[in-house]
């Protein structure tokens, strides 16, 4: 039986991160990941062949360019190609339209809102200099703040230090961003409706929030958190969907020497004296190491694969009252051809290579959170649609395309339970909506595919279909994120670390809980290479 | 020098009272009755009970939910019971706990020596990050974490939500609570009538006049003009009336600093709260009572508001001494009917007077009929609010709108601490 | 396929387009050059009369009962003389005394005025009206803008209009027709010379540039692009937005803005007419003394500039075209006390200009900096001076040639 200096549990993109850079610094490194093929929700399946399904995720912004740069990711295939624009086809047969160029996007708002076209580039301007005073916190290690060690008052003067460095009235704006809804802080700038509902929609993706729920403005605000390029905001797709940049880490990681094992479902954390010692895995192998650390979600990592008499009390209370409930939902559609949608003109079709956003009001968007917070589901969704095979011919046979819908709301707690009828059932709300704004939609469909709250958490391990692991709401953020205490990726056993969106800076593919959780393992390790 | 307060609650009492003692020449307009005086129960604040030497200012009454289908739960600071199961009642001691400890930090916010910080991590640091955890959470997110009883919940979310337009889920709401309890109005309701303080204002002159509006140039407030009387002139003008009213309206937005005129512009003032008058009555003893029954309702009757509806089925407290029923999320068509049909499914008799949001803000001088001058959401709080504490360089806001958001004094001491000699500019 | 808005002379500028030499100017399309250089362009500023379509200005009529107390709380100079036919210019602030855009302001009537700026700003025009009664409509695509500007524009308008535009003084405006067509003409520019700038309504433009055309031949005109005006206002010593500033709405930082006293605009900053937005924030930083930058023009020395391509063999490469950037300015201890933000070679004067922002201690008249430049790969420093703003002038801009 081998050793190795760690073992990391969970190939999802984190995790991944996590073993490269560790492999990096020269250790000796097992990675285990439970499926056939690593990524976690960070993946392309081909579910209906020849058709490249995403069924996790699938766009890329926040991923931190250090990671980027320092794992080598295009040297190891990762590819990101810029997502242009926004489209929102409306329901009175209008549409709203953003471009990558200024002037063009100016042109679009100009149709509804001449004063709105301005507002539009001081609210970006606005956005740029609170993301410019926040971003920095993204890479730090979430201190605690009830302790007196230098450490800690170090890190929480460094946290005050790059907020004070913002102007007075940027820090307002940042704190009633950081408590308001999404729509109320957006109803601020503009007046236009459409303009209002395709900015909202980034305070509630991933979020059981409505967009008129105060703190959906900090879920609003982390989206932007992102670049590629350098260009603040910029949102792009990955080569061979997410799965490509899930596979480029992990040959990144096979390069500095880690081991990954697929199929390899780890059962129990080995704990031994308060220590962890290894896993165990569900064939009966063993992997033990000087440390373990778990990509996972906090809630398969303490509730099932430990034993919870292991944890002191308050820590488990926490990881039991960790809220997780998801509302979303991921379609994938394999089409004969490119469906139309009668709203876009036809000398803009470009825009059908960018994101169609099926969020044609504020209330249509409230009302689709309403119609499911109580255990059900939209009854007309809001959808994030996206054709890859338009950006990337590969992800579906020539000719044909793939439509890649990610849908809320549906109440991870369905009233009922998750059964094979009510997913039937929602995929038919989910295509019979969009087909009201795409009327041949339904021709063109080959084949069909739903991931519901309930597949995210058996397939993924994201407990309650969670994407973010968690929701991105104050109470669990930065030093909150799992636990007060244990928000520096360790947790009350020692050598066990956690390294994935369960911690901060929390969900969308950042890589960053893996880089942080690494650079804190190494800063603990004695003998390091530097990275 | 020379300061006129406008105003006629608590919190111009004390700005006016403080600012006498501190040697100043003090007078007061009255602008006739706030809308202070439709919230009778509301305690004044320790802080303004001690600068005063007032005594006991609040007498504790406890709390009573009642359901639609008359269960109740009864609520004191020692214990719960009713229909609250055991698990419930023995965790209400810790609960109590940490809601008193965040309430010593969010009132030591707003008090002159508290060192805050310091005092919060003597909670030690468990309880400290508890104490963290309130104001952030929804209200259904920390009543769910702590309790498993229905109408507990809903009556403590009920107590959060009065006078508020917000729905348990959304988070931020449990500040609401923490508010509340904060000031002792969770179990606890005024135990002196409103004039006390005015009682101490011996050398301070009255006017009991409508306000009008204030007249200003470059950068300051030059005179406050009265309806049917004298227009007075100061060296330094106060206003306790709400921030939309005193400066949108009296002063006027053309004339404000325009990030003050945008926070004015901003501010959330929109009311879904009715005030019905009916009987006092003793049947419970004196306390507060919540007409509720799940928080999920407590929900319900805020979804339709967001879409310019409101509630079918209205939730209400009751201040049983004074026989003021306060209905949330009631509009106007059916306003009447939904208030009579809960007086009569909880027999209050009859209504002999029902106000809705436009008739407060009309009777009152209240923007949009709002209880407090301004929701008390997070958005909008401490410091948040401080932005709109000097609008000019001689004028100042010493209501419900700025400071704690009660109109129990503490806001108008505060103001008082921070009145200065207005800077030249010109 | 979405492009880029055209102006209404479009058709008519379109076809003099010899080297595809566009830009983009609020959202429009316009020629950076239409010939394949650009001296005749200039030179026609300075010699006889170049034409320019000036058309993607910002342009409002402000109209009601309060425009004038709206305005006056909107610029910061007093425009309590603006009668009817006068024009004035103005800078707007923010809340912290940073300049947004500058403009200029027409009066038609005492409850009618006209604002243009070089981009649009509806948006915060909007918010400052807050409460005002005003309206404020965008009238920006209603309207073609020529500038003809230089010596022979004032016989050319004669041609066109009639004597009446002798009438007209500096600053003044007035309405004319043109075969029917009529059109606002008011003596303003920015060139620093004698010019007139005419508006005319969209769907006449066409018939106004052709008729200016005909009878444009005896007095030399010459349709002219961008890259020819602005030499010419550099050395005028004239801002320009995202040049010489940026938007105080638009910055990344607190220290990317700038306030009137930072331009050279202090002179336009009234603060006894009473509140305006900025007033506070500009009396404190007038009472502090805190400006940390002043306007300069700078003439760098060319012959040392000659002298150092000729070393290397090569011929001196003077701008034709005025550089924009923030490009440092060291004094003799390797500080960085300031940056010029264009520059360019002016063949009427003769010199390199450039317009800068240095510290107050360094903005004297006389005083000395170094300019950095690349000669043949390497960077070498060249002295500069700073010379009264601006280095061109010229009695026929604000000549009065009207009849008594």
């Amino acid at each position: 039986m081998q050793k190795y200096d760690a073992v990391v549990i969970g190939g999802g993109h984190n995790g991944l991160v996590n073993a490269a850079y560790l492999g990096k610094a020269g250790l000796k490194v097992a990675l285990l990941e439970r499926r056939p093929v690593v990524g976690g929700a960070t993946i392309t399946e081909e579910i209906y062949p020849g058709f490249k399904y995403l069924t996790g995720s699938y766009l890329i912004s926040l991923l931190r360019p250090q990671v980027i740069r320092e794992l080598e990711l295009p040297k190891h295939g990762l590819e990101i190609l810029p997502l242009e624009s926004t489209v929102a086809p409306l329901l009175d047969g209008d549409y709203f339209a953003d471009w990558p160029d200024h002037d063009m996007t100016r042109q679009e708002i100009e149709r509804f809102s001449r004063k709105d076209a301005e507002s539009y580039d001081e609210f970006n301007a606005t956005m740029r200099r609170i993301v410019f005073g926040v971003k920095p916190i993204l890479d730090m290690i979430p201190p605690d703040p009830t302790s007196l060690e230098p450490h800690d008052l170090a890190q929480m003067a460094r946290v005050r230090g790059t907020l004070d460095r913002m102007e007075r009235r940027d820090f307002h704006t940042l704190c009633r961003l950081m408590t308001m809804s999404a729509a109320d802080f957006l109803d601020e700038w503009f007046e236009t409706a459409p303009l209002k509902a395709i900015k909202s929609t980034s305070g509630i993706i991933g979020t059981f929030l409505g967009v008129r729920s105060a703190g959906t403005g900090y879920v609003l605000l982390h989206h932007y958190l992102g670049e590629l390029n350098g260009v603040p905001r910029a949102w792009g797709f990955a080569k061979g969907g997410t799965g490509g940049l899930s596979q480029s880490i992990a040959r990144s990681a096979r390069a500095h020497g880690v081991e990954i094992f697929e199929d390899t479902p780890v059962e129990r954390i080995l704990v031994e004296n308060g220590r962890a010692v290894g896993v165990a895995t569900a064939k009966g192998d063993e992997f033990r190491a000087d440390r373990v650390i778990s990509g996972a979600h906090a809630h398969p990592t303490f509730l099932k694969m430990m034993d919870p008499g292991d944890l002191p009390e308050e820590y488990l209370a926490d990881i039991n009252r960790w809220r997780t409930r998801g509302p979303s939902c991921k379609v994938n559609l394999a089409l004969d051809g490119l469906p139309d949608f009668p709203a876009i003109p036809k000398n803009k079709r470009a825009l059908l290579r960018g994101s169609i956003e099926i969020a044609p009001s504020v209330d249509y968007l409230e009302k689709a959170y309403d119609d499911a917070k109580y255990g059900g589901w939209s009854r007309r969704p809001f959808m994030d649609a996206l054709m890859p095979s338009l950006l990337d011919p590969g992800m579906a046979p020539p000719g044909k395309h793939i439509m890649s819908l990610f849908v809320q709301y549906a109440d991870a707690d369905l009233k009922g339970g998750w059964t094979e009828q009510k997913k039937a059932e929602f995929l038919e709300v989910v295509v019979d909506t969009l087909s009201e704004h795409s009327p041949d939609l339904k021709d063109k469909i080959l084949h069909k595919h739903i991931m519901t709250p309930d597949d995210l958490e058996r397939v993924f391990g994201l407990t309650g279909g969670h994407i973010f692991h968690g929701e991105l709401t104050l109470p669990q953020l930065f030093f909150m994120r799992p636990s007060p205490q244990w928000a520096n990726y360790r947790t009350p056993i020692k050598n066990l670390w956690m390294c994935g969106s369960s911690c901060h800076p929390g969900g969308c593919i950042t890589g960053a809980p893996g880089r942080n959780a690494a650079l804190e393992i190494l800063s603990e390790v004695k003998e390091q290479v530097p990275v | 020098m020379k300061v006129i307060v406008a105003g006629s609650d608590a919190n111009a009492w004390a700005c006016a009272l403080k600012m006498k003692q501190a040697g100043h020449e003090v007078e007061i307009v009255t602008g006739g009755d706030g809308v202070a005086t439709l919230l009778p129960g509301s305690p004044l604040s320790p802080e303004v009970a001690s600068e005063f030497a007032l005594g006991a200012v609040l007498k504790i009454v406890g709390r009573v939910g009642v359901s639609p289908q008359k269960k109740t739960v009864q609520l004191k600071l020692k214990e719960i019971s009713g229909e609250v199961t055991p698990r419930d009642q023995e965790r209400w001691p810790d609960f109590v706990r940490v809601m008193n400890n965040a309430s010593e930090i969010w009132r030591g916010l707003f008090q002159e020596k508290l060192d805050v910080a310091g005092r919060w991590r003597e909670f030690g640091r468990r309880q400290a990050m508890e104490v963290l955890r309130v104001p952030c959470q929804g209200l259904s997110e920390l009543l769910d974490d702590w309790f498993e009883s229905d109408l507990l919940k809903a009556t403590l979310g009920a107590t959060a939500l009065r006078g508020c337009r917000q729905g348990p889920f959304a988070p931020g709401t449990a500040f609401l609570l923490l508010q509340r309890w904060a000031r002792g109005e969770v179990f606890g309701r005024s135990k002196v009538g409103p004039g006390v303080l005015a009682s101490q204002g011996e050398g301070i002159r009255i006017h009991d006049l409508a306000i009008e509006s204030y007249s200003v140039a470059l950068g300051r407030i030059e005179s406050l003009r009265t309806i049917g009387g004298p227009e007075l002139t100061a060296d330094i003008f106060v206003s306790s009336e709400d921030p939309v009213t005193t400066l949108g309206k009296r002063v006027g937005l053309t004339r404000l600093e325009l990030d003050t005129a945008a926070t004015v512009s901003h501010w959330d003032a929109r009311s879904t709260t009715a005030v019905a008058r009916v009987a006092a009555s003793e049947k419970w003893g004196g306390a507060m009572i919540n007409f509720c029954s799940t928080l999920e309702d407590l929900e319900k009757a805020y979804d339709p508001t967001k879409y310019g509806g409101f509630s079918e089925s209205p939730f209400a407290e009751f201040d049983s001494e004074s026989g003021l029923l306060y209905v949330q999320h009631l509009g106007d068509e059916e306003a009447a009917n939904k208030v009579s049909e809960l007086c009569a499914l909880h027999e209050l008799g009859e209504v002999e007077e029902l106000l809705l949001p436009a008739q407060i803000a009309e009777r009152y001088n209240a923007q949009g009929g709002h209880l407090f001058g301004g929701e008390r959401a997070l958005w909008q709080s401490y410091g948040l609010r401080e932005r709109l504490r000097r609008p000019f360089s001689n004028f100042y806001l010493c209501g419900a709108g700025t400071g704690p958001g009660d109109h129990g004094g503490a806001s108008g001491l505060m103001c008082a601490r921070c009145v200065r000699q207005p800077v030249a500019t010109s | 396929m979405q492009r880029l808005k055209v102006t209404p002379f479009h058709s008519r500028t379109s076809a003099l387009m010899q080297g595809a030499e566009w830009r983009r100017w609020g959202g429009y399309q316009v020629a950076s050059c239409y010939e394949m250089v650009p001296d005749r362009e200039y030179y026609s500023v300075r010699s006889s009369t170049a034409m320019f379509d000036v058309s993607p200005l910002a342009k409002y009529r402000i109209k009601g009962l309060e425009a004038r107390p709206f305005l006056q709380k909107l610029l910061t100079r007093n425009i309590q003389s603006l009668v009817p036919g006068k024009v004035i210019y103005s800078p707007w602030c923010d809340s912290r005394g940073k300049v947004v855009d500058d403009g200029t302001l027409a009066c038609f009537a005492e409850d009618d005025f006209q604002l243009t700026a070089a981009e649009q700003g509806e948006a915060w025009l909007k918010r400052v009206a807050t409460g005002f009664q005003v309206t404020i409509d965008n009238i920006s695509d209603d309207y073609g803008i020529l500038a003809l500007q230089g010596p022979t524009s004032r016989g050319l308008l004669n041609e066109l209009v009639g004597e009446g535009i002798d009438q007209l003084g500096f600053s003044e405006a007035a309405s004319f027709e043109v075969e029917d067509v009529p059109v606002w003409i008011s003596r303003t520019g920015y060139t620093g010379d004698l010019g007139y700038e005419v508006w005319v309504k969209a769907q006449h433009a066409e018939k106004l540039w052709d008729r200016l055309v005909e009878i444009g031949f005896s007095f030399a005109l010459m349709p002219a692009g961008i890259w020819a005006l602005d030499v010419a206002r550099v050395e005028a010593g004239l801002i320009m937005l995202d040049v010489d500033y940026l938007s105080a709405l638009r910055t990344e930082s607190l220290a990317q803005t700038s306030s009137p006293f930072e331009l050279g605009l202090g002179w336009s900053v009234h603060f006894k007419k009473g509140d305006f937005v900025g007033r506070e924030a500009l009396w404190r930083e007038k009472e502090e003394n805190s400006t940390p930058y002043r306007f300069v023009t700078l003439v760098m020395d060319d012959l040392a500039y000659r002298e150092a391509f000729q070393q290397v063999g090569l011929a001196v490469d003077l701008p034709v075209q005025a550089w924009r950037g923030m490009h440092p300015l060291f004094d003799a201890q390797g500080e960085q006390p300031g940056y010029a933000t264009c520059g360019t070679w002016s063949p009427t004067t003769q010199k390199y200009i450039m317009l800068a922002q240095v510290e107050p201690a360094y903005s004297a008249e006389g005083s000395e900096l170094l300019f950095d430049a690349v000669v043949d790969r390497k960077r070498r420093k060249f002295p500069c001076r700073v010379v009264k703003t601006p280095v061109f002038e010229t009695s026929r801009k604000k000549e009065c040639y009207a009849k008594v």
